[in-house]
């Protein structure tokens, strides 16, 4: 265990009087264990992690590395322990992606910061980890969102450190390189047993690829677990829902968008695998309910013929045939 | 893999430059010396002319070394400043340091009475001179300490800027207050520095210069690991083991130092010190502070050179004030390049 908190109060202070944002914080991080940091914009993601960094004093309680108050470690010292990559460092630093993870040295360089044989090494076998070898040379003014994220977290890595918290760094992603990022992240909390500790809004990336998350609940408290026990308790799809419109579904693992109203007609639906899903989800999406046959309004029926698929549209005793779900809607859409 | 060795390969074609400058200087002026005989007297030979050695050793080599001197000093100065700011407009007459320099210099020259005016300064023993030196530091000291709190509540580069401004406009309204209720002669002497001259700094004065400046370049050197270390931000530097209340301590008293002295001794030497650091990032593209600061030291020296060069108005009698010379001819300069590189984004 390196890093506890306890009765941990988070915030900040406004003209003199500390406002806290979330208490009560009583958490560890582990080794070998990738955690992702979720809650909705302005929970206090940003804060707790300044705060564990040492960044931010706690409004109350306490952080703890290795049985020290992190505010009592010298910044050097602690340099050497965590690694941070802030969200402030995506300006442009005008360096080459070497220079910047090379400046992940600094708690070990001498006063010039002179790089030795190992330390650049290091630096080189930071930038492979982290996926990106071939931009080793290239300033990081070029780089695309997603690559100058690997840069910073290969700079952490140059850091040598246990720890490594990083504040939002699947921000601007896609969803490639968000995927490409946690794996990994997640790879090197497994395989150096590091523990590595990540804020996101990413939920659905989050429950799949953490081995821990820690989840603000909207109302000031902090709660951890498996991400699977945080669904199957409730937790996630209380805080990820809008009552009545839109939310987090326990069954799929996704969120669900709300339907569009008023509603349309019931359509009894018959097929199966991915065609059967995505017509599903493509009737859904555009206002209709799925109902069984006695029920249904209209029948959509999905056959395949041999590569191509086709789908057969029922409405009042006539029948069309589409060959897409485009052409699909259509006719479901189509007066009469 | 050696990731600078090319920067410097590129830093080092600058040589050569300097040195072409450096003769220049000595060369031209408003007395024509020919060639073969400066050549020979810089060897330490003696020439045909007697007043032609005197002008060389005591006159032109003097200048020539102010300008080396006040040019590296003030550029590490503005590239120290715009890094701990990340500010592209941050350098020490934008931001008021100048002012803050000046209001030093001021308050001994109108404060020494009849004694004070900067020609008798100048007579006056080794100890006037660090008195001067330190009289503009500490006033540049005051601006940049109000600047650095206030620069704590803003994280805007415009909005320090405009308060950079207004602080220079606010010193400068109290070296106004002096001024007017100041003797003609004290006047006149005080204007006449403003207008910045690179001559006239010798003996006591020039040793004070070069010891400060020497200093100054060298702590700047000693900063460099920690300037690299701002470049991604002061929050991100804190947790690479950096102490940034030491950092900001230590560049602001190395950058008063500089542009104290160089403004005590050369009046408020514009330009130099927000240009300069442009036009070096503008040539290497980078912002590596272990290229970049000798980097500052050769091409701000070079500047500085070029621009006396020019204000002799090499061929006639006239010689133009420094500042007027760095504004008119070393602007355009500067303008073409980094509109012709223009990679002065990539930096901010």
């Amino acid at each position: 265990m390196t890093l506890t908190t306890h009765e941990l109060s988070i915030g900040y202070k406004r003209k003199g009087n500390p406002i806290s944002v979330a208490a009560g914080i009583n958490l560890s991080l582990n080794r070998g264990k990738l955690t992702a940091l979720l809650g909705r914009n302005g929970s206090g993601k940003s804060t707790l992690i300044r705060t564990l960094a040492g960044l931010l004093k706690p409004v109350a309680g306490s952080v703890m590395l290795e049985e020290r108050d992190i505010r009592e470690w010298d910044s050097p010292a602690l340099s050497r322990k965590m690694a941070v990559v802030l969200q402030e460092q995506l300006r442009n630093p005008n360096l080459t992606v070497y220079e910047l993870v090379a400046l992940g040295r600094t708690p070990y360089t001498n006063w010039l910061g002179t790089l030795s044989k190992e330390d650049n090494d290091l630096v080189l076998e930071s930038i492979r980890k982290a996926g990106i070898p071939e931009l080793s040379g290239r300033n990081t003014h070029l780089l695309s969102d997603g690559e100058r994220q690997k840069a910073m977290f290969a700079r952490a890595l140059a850091q040598e450190t246990p720890l490594i918290l990083l504040d939002e760094p699947t921000a601007h992603l896609d969803i490639l390189s968000r995927i490409e990022l946690i794996r990994i992240l997640r790879q090197t909390a497994h395989t150096e047993s590091k523990s590595v500790l990540f804020s996101t809004h990413d939920l659905e990336l989050a429950l799949q690829m953490s081995d821990q998350v820690w989840l603000f609940d909207g109302r000031g408290a902090l709660l951890t677990g498996a991400p699977e026990d945080l669904v199957l308790k409730g937790h996630i799809s209380r805080l990820y829902s809008q009552p009545g419109e839109w939310g987090f579904d326990v069954a799929t693992g996704e969120i669900v968008a709300p339907a569009p109203s008023p509603l349309k007609k019931a359509v009894w639906l018959s097929g199966e695998g991915s065609e059967y899903f995505w017509t599903r989800k493509a009737l859904i999406r555009t206002g209709y309910t799925i109902a069984g046959r006695e029920g249904a309004d209209c029948s959509v029926g999905i056959e395949q013929n041999g590569e191509s698929f086709r789908w057969l549209v029922r409405k009042n005793d006539t029948v069309q045939t589409a060959g897409d779900i485009a052409g699909m809607l259509a006719c479901l859409e189509a007066p009469g | 893999m050696r990731p600078f060795s090319s920067k410097y390969l590129r830093l080092s074609i600058l040589l050569p430059g300097f040195l072409a400058l450096l003769l220049c200087d000595i060369l031209l002026g408003s007395v024509h010396i020919p060639l073969r005989d400066t050549l020979s007297i810089l060897a330490g030979g003696e020439s045909e002319v007697k007043a032609w050695s005197y002008i060389i050793n005591n006159i032109r080599i003097p200048k020539a070394l102010t300008a080396i001197l006040a040019g590296a000093a003030l550029s590490v100065s503005g590239l120290q400043m715009q890094t701990l700011f990340r500010n592209p407009l941050a350098s020490p007459s934008e931001l008021g340091i100048s002012a803050g320099a000046a209001l030093g210099t001021g308050f001994l020259i109108f404060a020494g009475g009849a004694a004070g005016s900067i020609v008798n300064l100048h007579r006056l023993g080794i100890g006037t001179s660090w008195l001067l030196a330190l009289s503009a530091s500490l006033g540049a000291a005051l601006v940049f300490s109000v600047l650095l709190v206030i620069s704590r509540f803003i994280r805007d580069h415009v909005v320090l800027l405009i308060v950079g401004l207004l602080l220079g406009t606010l010193t400068l309204s109290l070296t106004t207050i002096w001024q007017y209720y100041s003797k003609p002669e004290q006047l006149q002497a005080f204007i006449s520095w403003t207008f910045g001259s690179l001559g006239g700094v010798s003996g006591h004065q020039l040793t004070v210069l070069a010891s400060v400046s020497v200093a100054g370049i060298l702590i700047s050197f000693s900063l460099s690991k920690t300037l690299n270390a701002l470049l991604l931000g002061e929050q991100n530097a804190a947790t690479l083991g950096i102490s940034i209340q030491k950092a900001r301590t230590f560049i602001l008293i190395n950058t008063c130092l500089l542009t104290g002295t160089v403004t005590a001794f050369c009046g408020p030497i514009g330009f130099i010190g927000i240009a300069v650091p442009h036009l070096t990032r503008s040539l290497l593209n980078t912002s590596n502070h272990l290229v970049l600061l000798p980097a500052c030291c050769l091409t701000g020296a070079m500047l500085l050179l070029a621009c006396d060069i020019i204000a002799q108005l090499p061929g006639s009698g006239f010689v133009l004030p420094i500042n007027v010379a760095t504004s008119l001819a070393g602007a355009p300069i500067v303008i073409w390049i980094i509109l012709r590189m223009n990679n002065l984004r990539n930096s901010f």
